[in-house]
């Protein structure tokens, strides 16, 4: 499966300063989107993790749009990611 | 741990940690039309972009227009934009329900004046506490995409744009422009913690925006603050000790003397909000206001409770809403005889009025035992009047029409004139400026500037209304007489 996942509202510089990220498991056409978030939180940030993830889910006050649709019409992080989403992380703490 | 402990009650976790609801999904087809797929859970229904945008225009519509006056007389709305995502999506539902931009109801757009203003902050990246100079260069980069960005927003909409940079709340003449930059850094800088600075901007802004509609002649200024924002003042507000003006912070509307502070977005959440602004493809220049002067989720008591706030907002997507509705229940302390805090402007206590009476009854009867050689030493010195009573008073008001001249006197500042939370506020300073407490002839030494000279001149203001009171307030009638 692959996946699309954008990062905007100051979240990309945790993301090594890019906006959007592709992410390819060949193995799997399916995933929870919790394990999704903690795989991203293990492999892909290098500082500060919990800026993005606490209690393995994602951080609240950061707002999940999937396929630009609010997450909480998904269940949340209990959504079960397919095989070409997108998911959008946007950092609603500190701005506006 | 076994079962059988897992079934036993646990005091380790009990309280410290609440866990969210699960949510569960809900059905995707919008709760109006009942036909497009929806985008947004709003409250509990799940809506299409086309009757979310439709909702939220009326709303935001019926918020603006509860607060006018005459319905015939033309609406004059000054809307403060900071460049962040609430504000940017307040110009355009603006301009929606007055009718720019190609929409329907343009006759309504004769009945609004409408300017957009923007208090410049970029001077004060110097305080920021970046790491590198690349930082200090992409902030800049960022600061002038921004204004570029809102000015072509403001043109887009007709709307006139003024970039007003926030050191003109030392005046605004252009031939001091560095001196003053360099008055609002170091007056920044004598601040230690974070939470301070973050107050002292705000405080500036608004009053900066405050003389800006003054002098423009609107009588409303609109704000972007969206529910979120405002559920985090509640809460941090009163962890400050500014309590007794929460309810008229945090609600729709603040009366500044004779400016409106409207807050048209308190009904929507951020997450409305971003949604709103997304679908609209706004370019998104995040601007990290509270992040200017700390690094992380602890660096400042209003950082602390937005953390908090959204927490339980995770908890339970109510949380929001209801503090709002609960504070909308509390008195609004605004009468006749309401006395305004000489920085803030938040309104005094009845306690703090009455120490402010006292104190100028002593500052009066100490003045008038010493007219003579204080009034004589004034006209020489003005640093052998330590009381700064109404002599100094008025040698200070008439440096108030000589910009360079005022910018040196700003630091006698009357400590009764001021709410408790900026006589804390003040404590926080490395040299705290002089605070008058009691009256005396004693010499000070004059301290480096650091307030603007409007503290001072609220302040005096004040105290000599106070004063004048209390010698006329024998001859005063009452209503009933």
């Amino acid at each position: 499966m692959k996946v699309k996942i954008e990062m905007t509202g100051g979240l990309e510089i945790l993301f090594k300063n890019q906006k959007n990220h592709t992410y390819e498991f060949k193995d799997r056409d399916t995933m929870p989107l919790r394990e999704l978030v903690v795989w991203m939180r293990d492999t892909q940030i290098q500082e500060r993790p919990e800026l993005f993830v606490e209690d393995s889910t994602v951080r609240p006050g950061i707002l999940v749009l999937i396929n630009d649709a609010d997450w909480e019409l998904d269940g949340g992080i209990e959504y079960i990611v397919e095989d070409g989403d997108t998911l959008s992380f946007i950092s609603t703490l500190h701005g506006g | 741990m076994t079962d059988n402990n897992q079934l036993t009650c646990n005091t380790e976790d009990a309280g410290d940690n609440l866990i969210p609801t699960p949510k569960k999904a809900v059905k995707k087809t919008c709760v109006r039309c009942k036909e497009k797929p929806s985008i947004i859970l709003f409250r509990t229904d799940p809506m299409c972009w086309d009757c979310y945008h439709e909702m939220i225009i009326k709303k935001f519509k019926l918020n603006v227009t509860r607060f006018r006056d005459n319905k015939k007389d033309v609406e004059r709305l000054m809307l403060a934009v900071s460049g962040g995502v609430s504000s940017r999506v307040m110009m355009d539902l603006v301009s929606h329900f007055i009718g720019g931009n190609g929409s329907k109801g343009t006759k309504a757009k004769l009945f609004f004046k409408v300017c957009v203003v923007h208090i410049n902050i970029s001077c004060l990246d110097q305080v920021s506490g970046r790491a590198t100079e690349q930082d200090h260069l992409d902030h800049a980069q960022r600061q002038a995409n921004l204004v570029r960005s809102l000015e072509e927003a403001a043109q887009q909409y007709e709307f006139p744009f003024y970039n007003i940079p926030l050191e003109n709340i030392y005046g605004c003449d252009e031939s001091n422009k560095k001196e003053r930059q360099q008055m609002l850094i170091d007056s920044f800088t004598q601040f230690t913690s974070s939470t301070s600075k973050e107050d002292i901007l705000e405080h500036f802004r608004n009053q900066l925006l405050f003389e800006t509609a003054h002098s423009l002649g609107f009588n409303k200024i609109l704000f972007g603050t969206s529910s979120n924002r405002l559920a985090t003042r509640l809460l941090s507000s009163t962890s400050k000790g500014r309590g007794y003006n929460v309810p008229n912070e945090t609600n729709m509307v603040d009366q500044h003397k004779d400016i409106r502070f409207i807050q048209p977005m308190r009904d929507f959440l951020l997450k409305e909000i971003h949604i709103y602004h997304r679908k609209m493809s706004f370019i998104d220049y995040t601007n990290h206001n509270v992040l200017l002067f700390n690094n992380n989720s602890k660096g400042s008591i209003n950082a602390l409770c937005e953390k908090f706030i959204n927490h339980l907002q995770d908890i339970s997507n109510q949380t929001i809403h209801t503090l709002l509705r609960s504070v909308d229940k509390l008195v609004s302390p605004i009468d006749e005889n309401s006395v305004s805090c000489s920085i803030c402007c938040a309104n005094l206590s009845e306690q703090e009025i009455k120490q402010l009476e006292q104190y100028s009854l002593a500052l009066k009867s100490s003045s008038s035992s010493s007219t003579t050689t204080s009034t004589s030493s004034c006209k020489s010195s003005c640093n052998n009047c330590s009381a700064s009573s109404s002599c100094c008073s008025t040698n200070n008001n008439n440096n108030n029409n000589n910009n360079n001249n005022s910018i040196q006197l700003t630091n006698n500042i009357h400590k009764p004139t001021l709410c408790y939370s900026c006589n804390q506020l003040l404590r926080d300073v490395k040299q705290p400026p002089v605070l008058t407490v009691v009256p005396s002839d004693s010499t000070t030494t004059p301290t480096p500037p650091t307030l603007p000279i409007y503290v001072q001149k609220n302040s005096t203001v004040l105290l000599k209304s106070y004063q004048l009171r209390n010698e006329i307030k024998d001859f005063l009638l009452d209503d009933d007489e």
